[in-house]
């Protein structure tokens, strides 16, 4: 019994390691995830269903996505609103607006892609005139 | 000898009950907070069957535990099902491995548990979505899991150090 | 093992809020009748507010409707002008401005003669344009006609100059008896001012930077990522990709213009003719950090007198130009790099 209680050096490692490994990949995550996003693509069990170009929407809109399943879009952002699966992840995920962080509902098969312009390469940082 | 036996059943199905409760209540709970991350009480008696009975023993508890929760939840079949499968399959290999490869602490083991719970579930969902995006979630999952193992550890370790019931391992 | 934990715990939650991002500093100022953005992806604070600064000193010392205590500035040398003095003592800061033509010609071997073309002393003349195009209104030919007959005579020249000993502080601007001159130094001031500015970064090794100076004039550096800006061209479908350490100067007609008579006038005037040129609409010229203070001037240069290319036979630069023409939201004769 006394055995548990004893902490050898690879618990501390592994546990470390384990977390270390997590917080580089977060960090990694979130340095790309400032990205605007332009457009998304909603998925159903691997089907493009629809396309919203985000740019264009200028007022909170909300659009019904299957029988159980609704989104709320705005400008450059997109979220869940309405979905009967059991935990209920994507909608408490709330808007997402980067391409690094798509909306993920294992339950239903729903994949909200977000997509940059093209690339980031191609936006225009600054006007000359 | 049979009485011993026989205890060990009940026992073994009153822990079986107990997971399959801790599972059914955890969904009431809302979660904190963190979106979608639970905290995975079930795996403390999981854990406890690992060290206290023997590997089919656990594994049957697992996998009973998997499919008796998930008809309670009315998930059977469902993605969630499969998903929760894997997640428990996984993760009790490894802790399994890991419990055999060196004597390492039972929350260290909880850790690795939630982790690989966490990875497998992922597995599933990138093989039946079929997208990589989904791997995204990853690192913030599996930090979630790294900070409810170490709880479930904590509670799993004290258990362990109260002497309720017979340990069967030897028998 | 419990202290441990709590600071494991501990440490996730704060790694979880805590990935702040480094966005570096950006301020918005109004100066030179222009918004001018800084933005610094690198450094502190305190080089925001040093620019600033500069910015400030440069907008009073170069400002024609306001003077400021204690500072000899443009609108101070144009009253003084006015009351009919022919010696006026200036900073060498404000000395430095004026003299940016010729140091252009000189550049240029004298091949080019900006002075010809672009005129800091016809204040008079850019300011009965800036009224007829507030107003809607054209402005009276005969007075178009005396201001280019006075330009012909001389009357809008001046002279600048700065005493050989090194200890001198200040320079004289000379002008003649009964002159015209009114300083208006809107076409060369941006360019200048982002020269110092350029300086002062160089000086504090800041390479990723894009400072704004109101769309004429922009200066970039390095994108956070080390990567290029990409520059559109107001008016335009165009897209310069991927400039970095460079000099965006531009002239365009796009932001003060009005049409009279079906006539589009604006506020680029060519001093041969009085009236404004019609060539191009806008005018980009890009190069890398050298010498930019001239860059700004020769789009103005170039708006006006097209046919200014000849110019550059036989003169050998040490770096390019890339100078783009457009009218009418088209590209003209592709780039051209000098």
């Amino acid at each position: 019994m006394k055995t548990y209680l004893k902490t050898h050096l690879l618990d501390f490692i592994i546990i470390g390691s384990l977390l270390f490994l997590a917080l580089i990949s977060l960090i990694i995550i979130e340095s790309v995830a400032n990205t605007k996003s332009v457009k998304a693509e909603i998925y159903l069990k691997g089907e493009l269903v629809l396309t919203i170009d985000l740019d264009k929407e200028t007022t909170e809109k909300e659009i019904a996505i299957s029988d159980n399943i609704k989104v709320m879009v705005k400008k450059g952002a997109i979220k869940v609103v309405e979905n009967n699966c059991p935990s209920g992840f994507c909608m408490a995920q709330g808007y997402s607006s980067s391409p690094a962080k798509p909306i993920i509902c294992a339950y239903h098969g729903l994949y909200i892609k977000l997509i940059s312009n093209n690339s980031s390469d191609s936006d225009i940082d600054v006007v000359a005139g | 000898m049979r009485k011993t036996r026989l205890l060990r059943y009940v026992t073994l199905s009153l822990l079986l009950a107990i997971a399959i409760v801790l599972n059914y209540l955890e969904s009431f709970i809302p979660s904190i907070g963190i979106p979608g991350v639970k905290l995975g009480l079930a795996n403390i008696v999981i854990l406890i069957c690992l060290y206290k009975y023997k590997v089919y023993e656990a594994l049957t508890v697992d996998l009973l535990r998997v499919v008796l929760a998930n008809l309670l939840k009315g998930t059977f079949l469902s993605i969630a099902f499969y998903m929760s499968l894997s997640g428990a399959a996984l993760s009790f290999l490894v802790m399994f491995l890991f419990m055999h490869i060196n004597k390492l602490k039972p929350l260290v083991i909880s850790v690795i548990g939630a982790t690989f719970h966490a990875i497998g579930q992922i597995i599933v969902a990138l093989i039946i979505l079929q997208t990589s995006g989904i791997l995204l979630y990853l690192p913030f999952v599996m930090l979630a899991s790294i900070i409810t193992g170490i709880l479930n550890g904590i509670v799993c370790e004290r258990i362990m150090n109260i002497k309720i019931n017979q340990d069967f391992k030897n028998e | 093992m419990k202290k441990v934990l709590i600071f494991i715990l501990f440490l996730s939650f704060f790694s979880l809020f805590g990935c702040a991002k480094s966005k570096g500093f950006t301020k918005t100022i109004f100066v030179f009748d222009t918004t001018v953005t800084i933005n610094l992806y690198e450094g502190d604070e305190a080089n925001v507010d040093d620019i600033v600064d500069i910015l400030n000193y440069y907008h009073k010392l170069t400002d024609a409707y306001h003077t400021y205590e204690g500072m000899t500035n443009v609108k101070s040398i144009n009253d003084s002008i006015k009351s009919g003095q022919t010696e006026i003592e200036i900073s060498n800061d404000l000395a430095s401005i004026l003299r940016v033509p010729k140091d252009v010609d000189a550049f240029f071997h004298n091949n080019i003669k900006t002075n010809d073309v672009v005129m800091l002393g016809i204040g008079e003349l850019t300011n009965i344009w800036k009224e007829a195009i507030k107003n809607r209104q054209l402005p009276n030919e005969d007075t178009i006609t005396q201001i280019v007959q006075d330009i012909n005579d001389g009357k809008y020249n001046y002279e600048v100059t700065t005493s050989a000993t090194t200890s001198a502080t200040t320079s004289v601007i000379t002008v003649e008896e009964n002159s015209k001159v009114q300083f208006d130094l809107g076409a060369i001031t941006k360019g200048y001012v982002a020269t110092i500015v350029h300086n002062y970064l160089v000086e504090k090794d800041i390479k990723k930077y894009m400072i704004d100076l109101g769309q004429s004039t922009i200066l970039v550096g390095e994108k956070e990522n080390g990567k290029g800006f990409n520059v559109g061209v107001s008016g335009t479908n165009y897209v310069l990709k991927n400039v970095k350490n460079s000099f965006i100067g531009t002239a365009s007609i796009l932001e003060q213009k009005t049409t009279i008579n079906g006539k589009t006038y604006h506020h680029i005037i060519d001093p041969r003719t009085g009236y404004p040129t019609d060539t191009y609409d806008t005018v980009v010229v890009v190069t890398p950090m050298h010498n930019f203070d001239k860059t700004d001037l020769l789009s103005t240069f170039f708006m006006i007198n097209p046919n200014a290319l000849s110019f550059f036979d036989g003169v050998n630069l040490d770096y390019d130009y890339h100078i783009h023409f457009f009218k009418d939201g088209k590209l003209l004769n592709g780039v051209l790099t000098l």
